[in-house]
């Protein structure tokens, strides 16, 4: 049985949600799997904060294409290392 | 075919630097040096014989390993290892006569009788009344109708079987290269498909997953139209479609084709 993945349609702005909005009404559609982009690349740990309803790390705009080095590519913060 | 090498000074050896072939000198003019083509086979001069059964062929023509190429011998020490075991294709089993249903089942119907330009002209000799000299007929309507329809008793703009075709570009307008003029007119991609499941047949279809792109290409319904149309039966794993969006009917149709 072959499955259905998509990547719901988002504005070049990432919205703050990380396109969980979108993503969910693809999946009330039928769609059996999300495949979020650019949300995984600011948030190491995407999947934790949206199940908890966490804030994501808003997109380096200048980060968005990997050049080399850790910089926008491991640097993103995950939750348990951001000071309360 | 010869093989062209420099070997340098006229009064160099004339033997071949990378064998001991035998060699056509040339000089060139106003040059030291001396092109000279290796036309194969053994220089008898020097002695230097074909082995029994091996072609006449360039010492250079070979292998590193001293092979000619194509397949070894078996036992050939230089081949794979007798306890090592074969790579096998894993090309599913097909009985004669059954016909795929995957993707690349809407390329055959296609070519087999689909016209994406709408129901061609009939030709002269399947029009009614053919039996009794239609052809005839045929050809002098044609004729006749020829100075409305232009010179070929065609009608203009279209093709022999009454498709479109594309108007020339008129004066001054910007030259479009094939690629483009082909995603504007939604070329169907069908040698992706087909691809697909050559992919698919080699490797298995579980470890096949497509992916179409709407943002690039824009209008992703028509490029793919054989994959949104065909079910996806034993095929791919999966289809991956980016920008979706849940209310567009490609999508819906898509998910109706494609049930995971």
């Amino acid at each position: 049985m072959a499955g259905l993945i998509a990547n719901p349609k988002l504005p070049e702005a990432l919205p703050a949600d990380g396109g969980r909005h979108e993503g969910e009404r693809l999946l009330a559609a039928g769609t059996d799997l999300i495949a979020p982009g650019r949300a995984f690349i600011a948030n190491p740990d995407l999947v934790g904060r949206l199940r908890t309803g966490a804030a994501l790390n808003p997109l380096r705009g200048k980060d968005f294409m990997y050049t080399g080095g850790e910089s926008g590519y491991t640097d993103h913060p995950a939750l348990d290392t951001v000071p309360a | 075919m010869p093989t062209t090498v420099s070997i340098g000074p006229a009064s160099a050896s004339s033997s071949c630097p990378a064998g001991r072939c035998r060699l056509r000198r040339r000089p060139v003019p106003d040059h030291e040096t001396t092109t000279a083509e290796c036309v194969g086979g053994p220089d008898r001069r020097r002695g230097d014989h074909a082995e029994p059964g091996r072609p006449d062929l360039p010492r250079h023509s070979r292998t590193p390993q001293g092979g000619l190429g194509g397949r070894l011998a078996p036992g050939d020490p230089r081949g794979r290892p007798a306890d090592v075991p074969a790579v096998e294709a894993r090309r599913p089993e097909r009985a004669p006569g059954d016909q795929w249903a995957g993707p690349g089942r809407a390329f055959a119907d296609h070519v087999a009788g689909q016209d994406l330009h709408g129901p061609p002209a009939p030709a002269a000799r399947d029009a009614p009344g053919a039996a009794d000299g239609g052809d005839r007929r045929d050809r002098r309507r044609l004729r006749d109708s020829g100075a409305q329809r232009g010179r070929s008793g065609l009608r203009r703009g279209r093709g022999a079987r009454g498709q479109r075709a594309s108007p020339p570009p008129g004066p001054g307008a910007e030259h479009e290269p094939a690629h483009r003029l082909l995603r504007r007119r939604a070329g169907n991609r069908v040698r992706f498909a087909v691809e697909v499941q050559a992919v698919a047949e080699a490797i298995g279809p579980p470890r096949v997953g497509p992916r179409i792109n709407a943002v690039d290409e824009g209008n992703t319904g028509a490029i793919y139209r054989t994959l949104r149309r065909e079910p996806a039966g034993d095929g791919p794993a999966y289809l991956h479609v980016l920008a979706a969006q849940p209310e567009d009917a490609l999508h819906r149709e898509i998910r109706a084709t494609w049930r995971g």
